[in-house]
């Protein structure tokens, strides 16, 4: 059981800096999730806190001592690997057992540890096969039990269930949650999944183009995020995000722009107040948080064309065109309309986030 | 708690150092006995090279610099063992990796018996040079050589003197060459072909490639560094052939198949003029590793 | 009779004694999406390697354009593939892997370039060309292997989970890509994913395959509201639709379910069908998460009490645990109700969205 802390971590490949001067810190005991789109550094630093990448500069602690120099073997961590780099020429179990027979551990003993995790993935029926003979979600799997049968200071797990399918996902991600509770083990979970890691995480670190965005709880990255890039990678539409100007119009502050005025949430007021106006900027509102109205419904309501309709069996996804903007809107299955109608929208205020035009970070 | 904790750490402190210094440790020994077996008869050798020492006289040794470098560049016995021998790496290297290339292909297909085959494929390499040399003579021996027996069973002739020709020696050396060592770099290239990952060929086939296309644009630069480092034994081997020469034709009829080596040799220990042999002994070394660092350029540059 | 592009008749797959897919009869028509949706290893992938040619078919026939293709090497099959595991060429370049299709062929230069910036445009790669697979992340060698396979013409494309290694923008982003490349040039399409939300997405049609054998086809609505059996109505859906094992009984013009920790009743001519075909009295009633209301009181006699066990907020929406008798009952809720945990609730639902099955065949016994 060890924290692990990164300071001012630089990754680079010849000219490329895949990571950026990151810093962050995994508690002893926490469940932190590493979130970015493809290409953000995550990959790079898991393998930098494993010893498996030279760190550019900057420093890993794992359990308080500089890991730097170390080799992977010394850092008592254990990891899944995005390609699960199996040993070809050996079994499924001993595959799992491989870091159990060189860290000496009982040969009873082992044949229990493997036999349990076989057991947690759904694999006990594969044990003696090759993994060439196995599909692509049963080989992530076996990859997935050769790094939680060993016993770590730190687990480090690269897309450990991307290959699964929901079912299965739903029912892994419990066990691990579950195991993680169990064992408290310190863990770094990288992901591109934001529903993998809103329900796993104890925090999330959201990562872009090697540098940290965000680092806060589910709650926090869901509810208040710090800036566009977050608010865009996390939730299935993500937020919606809605040029316009905050200005002063008869007296009340609004935000317009030529296909809308809302007038601003209380919860802004006192932002607002305190910017030069007008100034451009962009609200963010989440797919739920909005509801559609067939008829005009009060004058807070936004009036918008629809642009498509998506079933998608439970809900259905409305997109409807706000002047310049697309906005996604989670409906009711039974919801129906035809494109062009006109519809009408009401945001629920107190959801409302309001963005900065240029810098996009949040201002409310 | 303090001298709890003080055994280990001492410990790890010792497996820390030795982690540490384990590559040094590991390489030490084969830098001294480099240093001793390698380096020092090299410098031996490099001072004699420009020393005029005839053992058969009895003048001694004598500073001369650069002298036998020069009467070695004015030798036209020299050039012509250097054509022989450049006629061997060329033609010897060259077969060997084409046919091996093929038969690795051939191999590298699911058959019957591979194993079996493969294993016979060995064979050749496992024998000693000397024993081959023999074997050559008699296969190519003018009245009682199998060779000649089949030339005029199939009525094409009466037979050549093959080692004694000399339009046929050096050719007869080449082959009994390649016969030898072609197996090995069979076993080599197979060993490069079968690391190529099986999808990679999946993907061509799909991707529309013909089989020929497969080869030319997955199989030969997947396969390009194993060829080279193999290229790079058979030529280091290949330029300094003794053996078989020696054995075969002793380097005639004449000097017809005389090679750099033999050609050394015969001054070093037939002349015994000690300082033209070790500067020829110089000469080999210098070509060999000019040949050898341009390979593993090639090499690197696909690294990169 | 008009045949699809795509037919399998009667395959089968062994390795050794493992029977990967088992008797499948599917049909992929022209211009069709076809989605092959299972859990993993049950052999989806194995079924679209057969078609690529990449698997030899232990038995059966498989026809792309009518012409059996059993005996044909898979590059004369007219078809184009994207890798499970990327199998991208590890000599060449990002470009020249995407460029090679087109260069066997014999293509122009100029011609490859252009087709290969366009492709690397809308797959937004065209910063990472110049480089080696082993110099890209897992999402970058996944989205090479995909261009590498959509950039020239074929009969078919088959795509094994090429988007799983995406984050969720850019796999919405492609999912729209390749939705509309299928829609304006009517390209034939078949895709394995276990990603139940990508198949409902993208596909004409879903076929669920479950240990080697189909479940069932049809459009993605079909195999959402009436899933054919117990596997499919588990399968599909996230988070997983509720069984609880029931007892049937006919009280009047009510039909009465009972079952661990519950008793309802229900008022449906549809229902009350489906409980006649029921050999014994013994059911599995089926019920989706999103279907069921969860109240903090009890709002009408017909609601089923529990306590909270579970809180899990996905963002959008957050799933509630609720512990009935011996069944765990998940329930969909907007991530604003707020219960904790141990919190005595009611849950609510209509007879509309019930399913009810059959215990030892699985059959759903609506349809
Ligand atoms: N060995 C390497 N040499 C050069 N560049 C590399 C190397 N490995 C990764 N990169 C680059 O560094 C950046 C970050 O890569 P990394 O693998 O950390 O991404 P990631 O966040 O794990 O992405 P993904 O979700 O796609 O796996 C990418 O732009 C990638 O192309
Ligand atoms: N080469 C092989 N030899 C033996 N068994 C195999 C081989 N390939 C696959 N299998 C087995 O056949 C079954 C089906 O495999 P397949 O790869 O088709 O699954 P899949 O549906 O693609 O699963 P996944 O979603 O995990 O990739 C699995 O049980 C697998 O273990
Ligand atoms: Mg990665
Ligand atoms: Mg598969």
């Amino acid at each position: 059981m060890a924290e692990v802390v990164l300071k001012n971590v630089v990754k680079r490949y010849g000219e490329l800096e895949a990571v950026s001067n990151v810093s962050f810190e995994c508690r002893n005991g926490e469940f932190l999730v590493l979130l970015g789109p493809s290409g953000a550094g995550k990959t790079s630093t898991l393998k930098m806190i494993a010893g498996l990448e030279k760190i550019t500069s900057g420093q890993v602690f794992i359990g308080g001592r500089e890991v730097n120099g170390l080799e992977p073997r010394q850092r008592r961590v254990a990891m899944v690997f995005e390609n699960y780099a199996l040993y070809p020429h050996l079994s499924v179990f001993d595959n799992i057992a491989s870091p159990l027979k060189a860290a000496g551990v009982a040969p009873g003993d082992i044949e229990a540890r493997v036999k349990h995790v076989a057991k947690m993935l759904q694999i006990e029926q594969l044990l003696d096969r090759r993994p060439a003979h196995l599909s692509g979600g049963q080989q992530q799997r076996v990859s997935f039990g050769r790094a939680l049968a060993k016993e770590a200071d730190v687990y480090l797990m690269d897309e450990p269930l991307s290959h699964l399918d929901a079912k299965l996902r739903h029912e892994t991600r419990g066990e691990l949650k579950r195991l993680h509770g169990e064992l408290g083990t310190s863990t770094i979970y990288v992901t591109h999944d934001f529903r993998e890691a809103l329900a796993l995480a104890d925090r999330v670190v959201v990562l872009d183009k090697g540098s940290i965005q965000q680092i806060g709880t589910p709650a926090e990255v869901y509810d208040q995020p710090a800036n566009d890039f977050v608010a865009d990678l996390i939730g299935e539409p993500p937020m919606n995000l809605i040029g316009c100007v905050a200005t002063q119009l008869d007296g009340s502050l609004c935000f317009a722009s030529d296909a809308f005025s809302l007038r601003v949430p209380s919860h802004a007021v006192d932002c607002v107040r305190g910017m030069t106006l007008p100034r451009q900027v962009r609200i963010g509102i989440r797919p739920t948080h909005i509801t559609v109205e067939l008829r005009p419904a009060g004058e807070d309501s936004v009036r918008a064309e629809v642009y498509v309709l998506e079933p998608l069996g439970a809900l259905s996804i409305l997109t409807v065109k706000l002047g310049a903007d697309l906005v996604k809107i989670r409906v009711p299955e039974d919801f129906s309309a035809e494109i062009g109608d006109q519809v009408w929208l009401r945001f629920a205020e107190e959801k409302i986030r309001v963005f900065d035009a240029e810098s996009g970070h949040r201002l409310v | 708690m303090n001298r709890v904790t003080a055994a280990p750490v001492k410990g790890r402190d010792f497996n820390s150092w030795i982690d540490k210094r384990l590559p040094v440790l590991f390489v030490a020994p084969v830098v001294g006995i480099l240093l001793t077996l390698a380096i020092g008869p090299l410098l031996f050798i490099f001072i004699t090279s420009f020393m005029s020492w005839e053992l058969v006289s009895a003048a001694a040794p004598q500073f001369i610099w650069f002298r036998n470098y020069l009467n070695i560049v004015l030798d036209s016995r020299f050039w012509n063992a250097m054509k022989n021998t450049l006629i061997l790496l060329v033609g010897g290297v060259g077969l060997q990796l084409v046919l091996g290339l093929i038969t690795a292909l051939l191999l590298n297909r699911e058959f019957k018996l591979k194993r079996v085959v493969t294993s016979l494929f060995l064979i050749p390499i496992t024998i000693a040079p000397v024993v081959v040399g023999f074997q050559w003579r008699v296969i190519y021996h003018e009245s009682f050589g199998p060779l000649n027996y089949i030339i005029r069973m199939l009525r094409l002739g009466n037979g050549f003197a093959w080692l004694a020709d000399t339009r046929t020696a050096l050719f007869s050396i080449l082959v009994a060459e390649v016969w030898q060592w072609t197996p090995f770099v069979t076993i080599v290239l197979l060993a490069g072909l079968q690391s190529i990952s099986p999808r990679v060929y999946e993907a061509a086939n799909v991707d529309g490639a013909t089989p020929w296309q497969v080869f030319r644009r997955v199989t030969l630069p997947l396969l390009k560094p194993t060829i080279i480092i193999v290229a790079l034994f058979r030529v280091m081997d290949v330029f300094k052939i003794f053996d078989l020469v020696f054995l075969l034709t002793g380097g005639g009829p004449g000097t017809a198949s005389e090679s750099v080596s033999l050609y050394t040799y015969i001054n070093g220990f037939r002349y015994f003029s000690m300082g033209y042999a070790t500067a020829l002994a110089v000469i080999q070394l210098l070509i060999v590793t000019i040949i050898c660092m341009n390979l593993v350029k090639m090499m690197k540059v696909r690294r990169a | 009779m008009a045949m699809g592009v795509v037919v399998l008749q009667n395959v089968w797959k062994k390795y050794g004694d493992v029977e990967a897919v088992k008797n499948l009869n599917l049909e992929c028509k022209e211009g069709e999406f076809l989605a092959l949706l299972g859990p993993s290893g049950c052999g989806k992938s194995s079924t679209l390697r057969m078609i690529a040619g990449l698997e030899r078919i232990t038995l059966g026939s498989i026809f792309i354009d009518g012409r059996e293709v059993n005996a044909l090497e898979p590059r004369q099959r007219d078809i184009a593939m994207a890798f499970e595991a990327y199998a991208l060429y590890p000599h060449l370049t990002a470009y020249e892997n995407i460029a090679f299709p087109l260069r066997v062929r014999g293509m122009r230069e100029q011609e490859v370039d252009r087709r290969v910036r366009e492709i690397a445009d809308t797959l937004d790669i065209g910063n990472i060309l110049d480089r080696l697979p082993r110099h890209l992340s897992g999402g970058q060698q996944q989205r090479i292997s995909f261009a590498r396979a959509m950039v020239r013409p074929a009969r078919v494309y088959l795509m094994d989970e090429p988007l799983s290694h995406l984050d969720a923008k850019q796999r919405s982003q492609l999912r729209s890509e390749l939705k509309r490349l299928h829609r304006f040039k009517g390209l034939t399409i078949v895709f394995v994913t276990h990603d139940q939300i990508e198949a409902m997405a993208m596909a004409d049609r879903i076929a669920v395959m479950n240990l080697g054998v189909l479940q069932q086809v049809g459009t993605p609505l079909e195999v959402f509201n009436h899933p054919k059996n117990l596997f499919v109505a588990n399968f599909v859906g996230e988070p997983p639709i509720n069984l609880l094992s029931v007892t049937v009984r006919q009280e009047g013009q009510d039909i009465l379910f009972t079952g661990d920790g519950f008793m309802i009743a229900m008022r449906d001519g549809r229902l009350a069908a489906a409980a006649a075909k029921l050999s014994t009295s013994k059911g599995v009633l089926g019920i989706r998460p999103m279907h069921i209301a969860l109240h903090r009181e009890s709002v009408s006699p017909h609601s089923i009490p529990g306590n909270v066990t579970l809180y899990e907020g996905l963002g959008d929406t957050a799933v509630v645990t609720v512990q009935v008798g011996g069944n765990a009952v998940r329930v969909e809720t907007s991530p604003d109700v707020s219960v904790s945990i141990g919190e005595r609730v009611f849950l609510q639902f209509s007879a509309a969205h019930v399913h009810l099955f059959d215990q030892d065949t699985g059959e759903n016994l609506l349809h």
